[in-house]
């Protein structure tokens, strides 16, 4: 009886996986709330207050879910460890960057010790995209948002901006890259540097 | 050779994969002997990658919320009804230290009691707040008791800026103004909000921010900014220019509750609560989660906005005048243009049939802060 109970259990793991890969939004809902208590008290536990702790933990939980859809991502221990272990990363940077905390972190969970490149590289990528976004102004964020992020055809985005053609719109397009590049490749090599 | 921008089309074609096997084979020709090229187009994979990266976390982040703030709902659904009582009282002392135009709304009561004819134009515009009778209908939603460990944590550690206050949410009732994504509320819904969602059947959820706020009006206006977000269907009401007469039939359309609720009954009184002249009487009992729900008449023509109740009497509900709305956003908001529009499908139809065209208009408005 036991032992069917337990490969029931090993199953439904396994199954939690696939429904997530496949974009189920029930399971991540059913994840989410089955770690959530852990990991707020494994920050609020180590200096961190409740806000953080629900902010690490939604950070957690994004970081997990891209690993899942990652085609040659194998998890070989349990989803509770893998998600101890990210959440555990990413607050030890925090406590890092805030320099707030040098004594060793009180741990109540068993977990595996993952490097930033493992954990923090779409991160680094998100944030990088975000400060260069943000440092262009208008009309250039739109138009970058409209093409790359929207889908948009650059018809479209002569239309929405009023160009007098898709020529011009094209060469502001080209502007407005060239000038994202430039910041974004900034961040996110100063970013790459520092976690060396 | 060709220019900067050509090559850059040429890479970004590239790796589309749209370039003629004939194009191809050159740039490949290229880029084997130019190792500038071949940065280039590693940049520029790096760059469409970064976007992708960013677009699917903006969703990610959007649907993580939406869950927390559902099991915070939940949690407070699970507590006690005397809770809620008790959370209700303290909520409505703090909010009525609110700033009043206090003589001259006495002022304008008085000439409103003592005269039959009332003139729109004398002051004492926003309600009178000051005071236990008026209640505002926004709901509070959950109230989490901190952690004590993390509460023991701050007092060691020397953090000294961690949060003091629990986090708390609140819903109430906003909706759509024009098609272009700005959504309408009252002002104290979404005050002190760190982050605005707003969520009905149509659209499962929503991030959007205030972008106007008038404490006095009692309005909010938020803008939807969630990327995935193109444009509302066309609208199918618009703003009633004129002042509506007592006795004239209206209905809302709100979210005291999870699921939308409707309420009918007729205007009441050309004036608000103690004579305020920016707003109605209305006879529709509303309650908490109701605050910044639509007002509209037979014809479907929008009225007004739910700001609030009179505890103290029964069925006097109250709610800010479409006039006042119109006008504050020609003139406080003219620099973005908000758009109002003339559409007017409504008239005529069954009651019915008018909820079906304006439930997806309509939108829960939840508040985190």
């Amino acid at each position: 009886m036991t032992k069917h109970l337990k490969q029931v259990r090993a199953l439904s793991e396994d199954e939690l996986l696939s429904s997530l890969r496949n974009g189920d939004s029930k399971a991540l809902k059913t994840i989410y709330r089955q770690h959530y208590q852990t990991i707020i008290n494994m920050v609020t536990n180590n200096a961190g207050s409740l806000q953080e702790a629900k902010d690490i933990y939604q950070e957690t939980l994004i970081v997990f879910y891209e690993k899942v859809k990652e085609e040659d991502f194998e998890l070989n221990c349990q989803i509770k460890t893998f998600i101890y272990s990210v959440s555990r990363r990413l607050w030890l940077k925090q406590l890092q960057r805030k320099q707030r905390f040098t004594a060793p972190l009180t741990d109540t969970d068993e977990y595996i010790d993952l490097s930033w490149e493992e954990v923090g590289d779409k991160e680094d990528q998100y944030d990088a995209m975000h400060t260069a976004l943000e440092s262009l102004g208008e009309p250039c964020k739109s138009i970058l948002k409209d093409f790359y992020l929207r889908n948009q055809s650059m018809e479209e985005i002569t239309d929405k901006f009023g160009y007098t053609n898709t020529d011009n719109a094209k060469n502001q397009k080209y502007k407005c890259l060239k000038r994202l590049k430039k910041v974004f490749f900034e961040v996110y090599q100063q970013e790459n540097v520092k976690n060396d | 050779m060709t220019s900067k921008r050509e090559t850059d089309e040429l890479i970004e074609r590239y790796c589309l994969g749209q370039l003629t096997p004939e194009e191809l084979r050159i740039f490949e020709q290229w880029k084997d002997s130019d190792p500038e090229m071949g940065i280039a187009v590693d940049h520029h994979r790096i760059i469409t990658n970064a976007f992708t990266v960013y677009a699917e976390r903006i969703e990610l982040k959007s649907k993580i919320q939406a869950i927390q703030g559902e099991m915070e709902t939940e949690e407070f659904r699970f507590n006690s009804p005397l809770k809620l009582v008790e959370k209700k009282e303290t909520k409505i002392r703090v909010l009525w230290k609110r700033y009043r135009i206090a003589s001259v709304a006495a002022v304008a009561a008085i000439i409103a009691v003592s005269a039959t004819i009332i003139s729109f134009n004398i002051a004492g515009v926003g309600p009178n707040k000051n005071t236990n009778a008026y209640q505002e209908l926004r709901r509070e939603v959950e109230s989490i008791k901190r952690n004590q460990k993390a509460i023991i944590n701050d007092i060691n550690s020397e953090n000294k800026d961690a949060e003091v206050l629990p986090s708390r949410s609140f819903t109430g009732t906003g909706f759509a103004l024009n098609q272009e994504g700005y959504i309408i509320t009252s002002f104290h819904v979404v005050e002190d909000a760190k982050s605005i969602f707003i969520s009905n059947d149509k659209f499962e959820q929503l991030q959007v921010e205030a972008v106007y706020k008038d404490e006095t009006l009692d309005l909010a206006i938020l803008k939807v900014t969630d990327d995935n977000f193109k444009k509302f269907r066309e609208m199918p009401y618009s703003f009633k220019k004129s002042i509506a007469d007592p006795g004239e039939k209206v209905f809302t359309m709100g979210y005291p509750r999870e699921e939308l609720v409707y309420g009918e009954g007729s205007i009441s009184s050309y004036t608000g609560f103690e004579g305020d002249t920016a707003s109605y009487q209305i006879s529709i009992p509303v309650n908490p989660g109701n605050s910044g729900g639509p007002l509209f008449d037979n014809q479907g023509n929008l009225l007004g906005i739910i700001s609030g109740r009179n505890s103290n009497a029964e069925g006097a509900s109250f709610a800010v005048k479409s006039k006042w709305i119109t006008d504050y956003l020609n003139q406080q908001a003219k620099d973005t243009k908000i758009f109002i529009p003339v559409q007017k499908n409504l008239k005529g139809l069954e009651r019915s049939a008018q909820i079906k065209k304006l439930k997806d208009f309509v939108f829960m408005v939840k508040v985190y802060n």
